[in-house]
């Protein structure tokens, strides 16, 4: 009897034990193939993170490959390698005469994000050092002036000549394909005159728009990926003493002093009248509808923009003061011409990198790293005015900085980043 | 039990050996290679170029679309040659994105 009992709790520890055995493994081996569930769900969703990643390159790829196809509409949906659920939607977006590029890919309902500065590859396509329209004119060279890359001249080209007692220094005035211009400057493009009335509008951004007076701290600054933000007035006033950085405006009806102790980077900055104090260091756009006075000694770095625009009949003009250094682009638009035609100095000094569109007279003092679009020459010196006449300058498309991306200003078309503004994971 | 848990990681092993893609490693590491493989030099347009790395095979095939882009993907096989990975992405031959 003794011996039975014995023997059945022994059966029965014994069954208890491997109870508790096959639970404890069961536990183990669960926990192990969930662990393993896991690993394999959080590898499957960083591989799909990056394939995002790459979809939002690709995107852009092929936005930049063919960008004429997205210019109609501000927005458009890229579908990647016919696979509808591999899209990405690109913004586009104008921050003066910049573009702002937007590609958005979403994962896992929240969007991923890249923002780009874009532009145009000025050494894809034609390359244009000099275009002078034909208005049966003929350009002069004397002096040291030295003409480098394509040309577009009038048919009767350009000839050596000496004034000033300064003949032509070197054989041939342009080392370059040489072409005959037509009657005309190439147009703007209907783009880049959107861009300038969006920026000379002011009704157009009264919404938005705070007045100079609640502008209170000495340093403000606003991310590409938030809304613009515009400071306006309806009287001159004067940049001064603060710092601004990003997707920034500055707004007058009358004039704007820019002094040299303000810090503008990616600034706009729009009023009838511009004038920029000597010594003026900065990344800023520039958009005057009278006129726009740069001081002596500037350093404008790329990608900064000087744009003077009128649809009047008013006389408009502008002057790049000595020594100055501007990179990025310079362009003028009066599609009613008055008695005079826009006029643009370029004094003793300047070295300008990139490209200048001047459908009026431009008086060259200084050089040119890029290109030249206006209608004719105005030289003034102490014995005689000059018209057609080039003395000593250097419009050398070749030494255009490789870095340097432009703005369409014939096609708006982008196809270059000037900058990469943020990746937004 | 001992042997029930020997079979079933044996069996696990195997499989991943087998489809490889349920194998997170495997995953992980045929992407990391894609990463290697996209910045060596590019075949010739529109023929494959194979590259071998860690005991693994990865065909490179680039197509160019239009004048400026180019389709590019990258497989992954394994020691037994069975497909891991593939990875396809647009390139922009002006600038680098």
């Amino acid at each position: 009897m003794y011996s039975r009992i014995v023997n059945s709790t022994l059966k029965g520890g014994a069954l208890y034990y491997v109870i508790f055995v096959v639970f404890v493994i069961t536990s183990v081996i669960s926990m192990l193939l969930m662990h393993r569930g896991l690993k394999i769900r959080q590898v499957r969703e960083e591989i799909c993170y990056f394939e995002k990643l790459d979809d939002l390159n690709s995107g852009l790829s092929v936005y930049f490959a063919q960008p004429e196809l997205y210019q109609e509409t501000a927005e458009s949906d890229i579908c990647l390698f016919d696979d509808s659920t591999r899209v990405v939607n690109i913004r586009r977006e104008a921050h003066g005469l910049i573009d702002l590029l937007t590609a958005t890919v979403v994962y896992h309902g929240k969007p991923v994000k890249k923002m780009l500065l874009t532009g145009m590859d000025p050494f894809r396509g034609d390359s244009v050092v000099l275009y002078v329209p034909d208005r049966r004119q003929a350009l002069y060279a004397s002096g040291s002036t030295a003409v480098n890359g394509n040309a577009y001249l009038p048919a009767k080209g350009m000839q050596r000549a000496s004034i000033e007692g300064r003949p032509l220094q070197r054989g041939m005035p342009v080392v370059g394909r040489i072409y005959n211009s037509g009657s005309t400057l190439p147009h703007l493009a209907s783009w880049i005159l959107q861009k300038i009335q969006m920026v000379q509008d002011m009704d157009s951004l009264d919404l938005v728009s705070k007045g100079i007076g609640q502008l209170t701290t000495a340093s403000i600054e606003n991310p590409y990926t938030d809304e613009p933000l515009w400071y306006s007035s309806d009287e001159d006033y004067q940049i001064s003493g603060i710092s601004a950085k990003g997707r920034i405006g500055f707004l007058s009806r009358g004039t704007i002093y820019i002094r040299s102790d303000a810090r503008l980077e990616g600034t706009v900055v729009s009023a009838d009248k511009i004038v920029v104090e000597d010594g003026f260091v900065g990344i800023v756009q520039l958009f005057a509808r009278d006129s726009l006075v740069i001081g002596k000694h500037c350093e404008f770095r790329f990608p900064s923009v000087a744009c003077l625009a009128n649809d009047n009949v008013n006389p408009i003009f502008m002057e790049v003061g000595e020594s100055t250094t501007f990179h990025g682009t310079i362009v003028s638009y009066q599609p009613n011409l008055s008695t005079q035609a826009p006029f643009l100095r370029i004094k003793r000094g300047v070295m300008i990198s990139g490209e200048v569109y001047h459908p009026g007279k431009v008086e060259l003092l200084g050089g040119i790293h890029g290109s030249l679009y206006c209608e004719d020459f105005y030289l003034k010196t102490d014995r005689a005015y000059y018209e057609n006449h080039l003395l000593d300058n250097q419009i050398d498309f070749l030494l255009l900085p490789p870095h340097f991306v432009s703005i369409d200003l014939f096609t708006g078309y982008n196809n270059q980043i000037i900058d990469v503004i943020e990746i937004d994971i | 039990m001992t042997i029930l848990l020997t079979v079933l990681s044996v069996g696990l092993t195997q499989m991943d050996r087998i489809n490889a893609s349920i194998n997170p490693q495997v995953l992980y590491k045929a992407h990391l290679l894609t990463n290697v493989v996209m910045h060596m030099d590019s075949s010739e347009i529109d023929l494959i170029s194979e590259y071998e790395v860690d005991g693994y095979k990865v065909k490179k095939r680039i197509e160019r679309i239009g004048d400026d882009l180019k389709l590019i993907e990258l497989s992954v096989y394994n020691g037994l040659d069975k497909l891991v990975y593939t990875r396809q992405y647009y390139k922009f031959c002006g600038v680098e994105i």
